[in-house]
């Protein structure tokens, strides 16, 4: 990290040169945060931002007039007690308790378009699969760390800390699967929303997941 | 239909009743005691590849020592609503012998899996998500017997693995695998006919009707089984006993239950 402060240094005063290997070496989050690295499970994760100065919204993300119902507004804060995340604090969740294994980032979109690409590192679970008309419901609640305490009731207490996403703002996806959560009785306080959503995430210009495929396990 | 369903339900019973070491007994229609059939050829033949169960099925029982007869601690139940018809037609179509479903159900159960398997991998477990229907469902494929899926389902459900419907709750506190078994049976032949073993949703039940004291291994999917041909009308059950019933999980052994008859649909 600072061998690359001291690069950007050299560019600020006037070597050419170092502007092409910083672009090179690709865009920047923040001034003190080039892109983020993470391994869950083995797995490692890079995340940075496009350093293609062209780069332009197309296809899905490039809408600005969908209709509502069903694609309407959604509010900042999703239900009591559910914190709202910008990118920067996703991204600290990211390398804190996902990293650790105490949390997951739930894309909570339909397959097709968690297929189409995604956050890295985000599992799917699609909002219809935690609504109480789902017989596997429960079976999801002990995969998210919920224990057992036989019939309908568990103990949240070791259940992983959720960030829960859709495509963003204009999608009530993820507020639909954080209510059904909070209903199956998964506690406000680990439960997080990114309000931005895939949206954002994309208009950014941040690194996703490969589509179909490689989806991020 | 009906009786044929009963008969198959009985030697179920009594091939599972064999094992476990505790014969029932059913109060047929007019209260008079009827015993079940002593013996009979195993009804799921139909639906296993290779007949007999193995010497893993041996093992797995071996290791069980409790399993035969023990309550399980405490099972994780699906949410109220969740029919038991999902659970037998999702098997059905797992081992083939039902070829279309409702898209929605079959989504469903595609993405759950997903998601558990998903969830599962972010903490190093990579073994596939296991649940009711896929255990009951390979191990029929597998031609195991009875009583190995009874032990198998019921280790798994008290070891909180798998969720199960509340209806599949017996009386002292197991899965009532052997009404389950019954049922498969039954949609599988309704399936191979191509005529839809689903009773049709709203028969009203009337004033009328009979009274049943619930028995150790009684479930109320088997008690609707046995009394409408259909383990999934159970709720008709559950609503005409809501003053005495907390939930289809607590039933009691010695409880009496209303059975209302079903009027016409």
């Amino acid at each position: 990290m600072a061998g690359r402060t001291g690069l950007l240094w050299l560019c600020a005063m006037g070597l050419g040169i170092c502007a092409t290997a910083a672009n090179a070496e690709g865009n920047r989050l923040t001034v003190d945060l080039a892109g983020v690295q993470l391994s869950v499970n083995g797995q490692r994760y890079d995340i940075a931002r496009s350093a293609d100065p062209q780069a332009r919204l197309s296809g899905d993300f490039a809408k600005v007039a969908r209709q509502c119902p069903p694609f309407c507004l959604q509010p900042m804060q999703a239900l009591p007690g559910v914190q709202t995340l910008g990118e920067l604090e996703l991204l600290a969740f990211m390398q804190g308790p996902l990293t650790t294994g105490e949390g997951a980032l739930i894309d909570a979109r339909l397959p097709d378009w968690f297929d189409k690409g995604s956050i890295p590192s985000a599992v799917n679970v699609p909002f219809t699969t935690l609504a109480p008309a789902n017989p596997f419901r429960n079976d999801i609640l002990v995969a998210l760390g919920a224990r057992p305490l036989g019939g309908a009731a568990f103990d949240f207490s070791a259940a992983l800390d959720l960030v829960v996403f859709c495509n963003g703002a204009w999608s009530d996806q993820a507020l639909r699967a954080l209510t059904a959560l909070r209903e199956a009785g998964y506690p406000a306080e680990k439960l997080r929303y990114y309000r931005g959503g895939m949206q954002d995430w994309v208009m950014l210009g941040l690194t996703q997941s490969a589509p179909a495929g490689g989806s991020g396990g | 239909m009906i009786r044929l369903a009963l008969i198959y339900l009985a030697i179920v019973v009594v091939i599972a009743g064999i094992f476990t070491g505790a014969p029932w007994v059913f109060l047929g229609r007019g209260s008079e005691a009827v015993t079940l059939l002593p013996d009979g050829p195993e009804p799921l033949a139909v639906l296993r590849g290779d007949g007999q169960a193995g010497s893993a099925a041996d093992r797995l029982l071996d290791s069980l020592p409790e399993a035969a007869g023990a309550a399980v601690p405490a099972p994780v139940l699906r949410p109220e609503g969740a029919g038991l018809e999902q659970t037998t037609a999702t098997i059905l179509r797992d081992l083939a012998l039902l070829k279309a479903g409702d898209p929605e159900q079959v989504a469903l159960q595609r993405m759950s899996s997903g998601a558990i398997e998903a969830l599962n991998g972010l903490r190093g477990q990579a073994a596939a998500p296991v649940t009711l229907e896929g255990l009951v469902a390979q191990a029929l494929r597998e031609g195991q017997t009875d009583a190995y899926i009874d032990a198998l389902v019921n280790e798994a459900a008290g070891a909180g693995r798998i969720s199960v419907p509340e209806g599949l709750m017996t009386a002292g506190g197991k899965v009532d695998t052997a009404v389950l078994l019954a049922a498969l049976l039954r949609e599988a032949q309704a399936a191979a006919r191509n005529t839809p073993a689903q009773v049709a949703p709203p028969p009203e039940a009337t004033a009328q009707g009979q009274t049943y004291i619930v028995r150790e291994g009684d479930s109320l999917g088997a008690i609707a089984l046995h009394f409408y041909g259909s383990m999934a009308l159970y709720p008709v059950i559950l609503k005409a006993n809501a003053d005495r019933l907390a939930g289809p999980d607590r039933l009691t052994r010695g409880q009496e239950l209303r059975i209302p008859a079903l009027g016409a649909p």
